[in-house]
């Protein structure tokens, strides 16, 4: 019943969102320009640029486009590929498994190296290991990703060979796109799980437990991280769900099949209709991993449930 | 949803203990920019070659520390022949512009909407946080592709959707100061007082958000600096022959095998400059937020 | 101003805070059905635990908070349905002195500067008075008036306050636990200040207070309230004398043993009160 009553508005809120959001794309996109005339390039006649409007459904007054669009989303119909005259539903999902793939792994490198380099920096704040880490991810933060990764193909791939330098296949594909992907997660992590730890141990139950004699392990162990871990789980959720779409500049670089490298190859051939339905795509997958952290939190933290939205 | 989630993560972003803060003071920070500011304004003035002229034979020519390398080309030519220095020097100048245009129109709708949402609550405030926490949904690359790719290429295209992605990142942050601050005495006093909202949001939580707003919009312009190549990169931004870090990147990636200089130079400037302004935000964060000063 | 009608009237006041949307909290209800009147220059206490209701009832007397129903006649004109400036007006006839006092200035600006745009908001009722005379009223010396408020002491805040309310020459001040954040030399000049100002300029004053032993000696007459509801009400010393509620009767054996009446107070030589604080 509770749960119920905690999950509800969770979900009214995440349907509100994504409605929003997509209706914002929509606005975005086409409220000023005129999609047909970009696709058809500046030497196309009025003619040719009329037809394709008529095509594309884009001779109708806005609202009627609108209504149009958010009708097709209703019925899960993402339109039709302008340049491969397949339904993008089936173009994405031939890239969804690259995609997951290379999030799922580059969230792991991220966490496994993030996290302990947070809680190293909170354990000995002020000292150099602080220092250190929060430089590296301060760093982390400031550099250009696909630059990092066109450094990473030039040392690791044309300098000393031992990587390839794109393409997929092997786990060797794997690792250059994956590392390179996890360096803006990993710092964020870092700076997160350092920042909530130090907080949590400045507080009076910690230094209760300190003093009761317990040994400081037991002490971070048992209190202090499982107390600070919340916001950085909620840190993972999110840079999960940006993960997803943001790793258009860095499948690019390594030609990684993903759909990321969908959506700059749909920018080449102007294919409006695919690029939009990636951005739909995208936004979905960024509420849904959110709302699921979000349930996530009810299920294993039961005060949260209780203080409701 | 969102919301609870976004207003974690900034708290906790914003607690964390600048590193800048403890090390160094604000001008040690400010520094390294204020003279690359220098340089980049100063350009035209400097003995520096002519940045878009090509000079086929001398294509892919190394910096000067290489073997070949010349002092005529102190960074080495590009694959036009075209001197690196000069490029990067000039490209910084359109780059800084992009970025501080986006922050300036970003910061002020954003910190606007953020402040009447924040302060009349209600309506208002419900209509305009769906919309920050949709536009926070929204994948900032996919819906910066979306919008270029049917409004065509231009600048002020650029700049506007560079906009659109940072104004909520200021109106979240904003309307949850405003939020606490409409609580505090002295606004309810001076609504007893029958001051006007438009008075009391301007006046009264307006410089006393102005910190937050000015830390923001410092880090912010890093962000912009990375967005911009990133949309640059992909043939979406600046494109030849204006010149940007970006825009040079997307332009040297195809000759990475023999000629590592063309793509390491403008990486490394972009790098810098990020990173120096990500030091120099830290830093203002604990000089202006004094209240938090005991967290960062 | 004349006497015959109540500087500030309400009937039946209930405010509720609820939630809107699936999966809502319970209401809250944080006031419940008060009536209350209060006359020209006259100091009434509003008394009650922290949760009871009185910051809540407080705003909505200023017009400030949330009000969910009932009625209230400002200087005998009723608020409901008047227009937005006569609101605004009307409004300035209240004014509130809240229990932080530097959270009470806005931290960027000097007390001038306050003090001018009070002026700029209502130059036809704030003519009266120069800033240096108006400081001179509350005790402050013109030296403060270039001071940001955190260059202020708390007492030095609280006393700005007070004649930032004062320049607006209200009928009524409400003053919301105005000493308790105070140390206890202060709070006894706070007091006197109030009790001196409604000689002077006549204001009646709505003391909200949990200290029962404040409200003994500075006011007329008592309002207790538990659960947003006011259970008792009377003049004080009837009320001190004979509490006829259990709840009154507790708050009155919680009274700590500091005794003062108004002769300790220094209202009688008048002495304190004008005291120059620096």
């Amino acid at each position: 019943m509770s749960f119920v009553r905690f999950m509800a508005p969770k979900l009214l809120g995440a349907a509100i969102t994504l409605l929003i959001a997509l209706s914002l794309a929509f606005f975005l996109a086409r409220a000023a320009g005129d999609p047909a005339r970009n696709i058809l390039g500046e030497f196309a006649t009025e003619e040719q640029v009329l037809a394709k409007q008529i095509e594309l459904g884009l001779d109708k007054p806005l609202p009627v486009q609108f209504v149009n669009y958010l009708g097709q989303l209703g019925s899960f119909d993402l339109g039709k590929s302008l340049r491969y005259s397949r339904p993008n539903w089936e173009l994405i999902v031939g890239r969804f498994p690259s995609s997951i793939q290379l999030t799922v792994v580059a969230m792991l490198i991220a966490t496994i190296v993030g996290l302990p380099l947070g809680v190293l920096a909170a354990l000995k704040e002020g000292r150099i290991w602080d220092r250190v880490s929060v430089f590296v991810a301060l760093f982390g933060q400031s550099i250009p990703l696909f630059w990092l990764g066109l450094m990473f193909i030039l040392l690791f791939a044309v300098a000393w060979g031992w990587l390839p330098a794109g393409q997929s296949g092997t786990w060797q594909h794997l690792v250059l796109p994956a590392v390179t992907l996890s360096v803006l997660p990993m710092a964020r992590i870092a700076r997160l799980a350092r920042s909530s730890l130090s907080e949590v141990l400045e507080e009076t139950y910690i230094t209760s437990a300190r003093a009761r004699g317990l040994r400081e392990r037991t002490v971070v162990i048992t209190h202090a991280l499982r107390n600070a871990a919340l916001p950085v789980v909620t840190i993972m959720g999110l840079q999960a769900g940006t993960l997803l779409s943001g790793a258009v500049t860095v499948e690019f670089v390594f030609a990684w099949p993903g759909l990321g490298t969908l959506a700059t190859q749909a920018v080449q051939f102007r294919d409006f209709s695919l690029v939009q339905a990636i951005v739909i795509v995208g936004a979905v997958s960024f509420v849904l991993i959110n709302l699921t952290v979000d349930l996530l939190y009810g299920i294993i933290d039961p005060r949260i449930r209780e203080q409701g939205s | 949803m969102l919301g609870r989630m976004l207003t974690g993560a900034v708290s906790a972003d914003r607690t964390t203990k600048g590193f800048a803060a403890r090390n160094s003071s604000l001008w040690v920070m400010g520094l390294p920019l204020v003279l690359l500011g220098l340089i980049v304004l100063a350009a035209p003035l400097l003995p520096l070659a002519d940045p878009g002229l090509q000079d086929l034979r001398g294509r892919l020519i190394p910096p000067i520390f290489l073997e070949g390398g010349t002092w005529e080309h102190p960074l080495g030519t590009d694959q036009l022949g075209r001197d690196l220095l000069a490029r990067i020097i000039y490209g910084g100048r359109l780059t800084f512009v992009i970025a501080i245009a986006a922050v300036l129109v970003g910061s002020v709708f954003g910190t606007l909407l953020g402040m009447i949402a924040g302060y009349r609550r209600g309506w208002v405030d419900t209509v305009i946080a769906r919309i920050v926490d949709a536009q926070l949904a929204l994948p900032f690359i996919l819906l910066a592709i979306a919008i270029i790719v049917s409004r065509g290429r231009s600048l002020a295209v650029l700049v506007a959707v560079l906009a659109i992605i940072s104004w909520a990142q200021y109106a979240r942050v904003i309307r949850a100061e405003a939020l606490s601050l409409r609580e505090r005495p002295f606004i309810l006093g001076l609504r007893a007082a029958g001051a006007s909202s438009m008075r009391i949001i301007l006046r009264h939580i307006f410089p006393n958000v102005g910190g937050t707003v000015l830390v923001l919009a410092t880090l912010e312009v890093g962000t912009m600096i990375l967005a911009e190549s990133a949309l640059s990169f992909l043939g979406l931004g600046v494109v030849s022959p204006d010149i940007s870090w970006g825009g040079m990147l997307a332009g040297g990636r195809e000759f990475i095998q023999d000629a590592w200089w063309v793509v390491a130079f403008p990486g490394i400037a972009i790098t810098f400059v990020v990173l120096s302004i990500n030091l120099l935000g830290d830093a203002l964060r604990a000089r202006y937020d004094p209240r938090k000063r005991t967290y960062l | 101003m004349t006497a015959t009608e109540p500087v500030l009237q309400i009937e039946d006041l209930r405010v509720v805070f609820s939630e809107r949307g699936v999966g809502k909290r319970p209401d809250v209800v944080a006031v419940d059905g008060v009536s209350m009147s209060i006359e020209a220059g006259e100091i009434v206490g509003l008394v009650g635990e922290s949760g009871s209701g009185k910051t809540t009832l407080a705003l909505a007397t200023a017009l400030l908070g949330r009000i969910t129903d009932g009625r209230i006649w400002l200087a005998g004109e009723s608020i409901v349905g008047i227009s937005r400036s006569r609101m605004r007006r009307l409004r300035s006839l209240i004014q509130v002195v809240f229990q932080d006092p530097h959270g009470s200035l806005d931290p960027r600006q000097t007390v001038r500067k306050g003090l001018s745009e009070l002026r700029s908001l209502h130059p036809d009722r704030t003519d009266w008075v120069t800033d240096v005379d108006l400081l001179g009223k509350v005790g402050l010396i013109e030296d403060l008036l270039d001071h940001l408020p955190h260059e202020l002491s708390g007492g030095q805040a609280q006393r700005v306050s007070i004649a930032r309310a004062l320049l607006l020459r209200p009928s009524l001040l409400v003053a919301d636990e105005p000493t308790s954040a105070l140390d206890v030399s202060v709070q006894a000049q706070i007091l006197n200040l109030l009790l001196q100002l409604r000689e002077s300029e006549q204001i009646a004053v709505l003391l909200i207070s949990h200290d029962l032993s404040v409200v003994r000696n500075l006011c007329d007459r008592v309002y207790v309230m538990k659960d947003g509801r006011v259970v008792e009400a009377g003049i004080t010393e009837d009320l001190l004398a004979s509490p006829s509620h259990p709840y009154t009767r507790e708050l009155i054996a919680a009274i700590p043993g500091k005794d003062w009446d108004r002769s300790t107070l220094g209202v009688a030589s008048g002495q304190s009160a004008g005291e120059v604080t620096r």
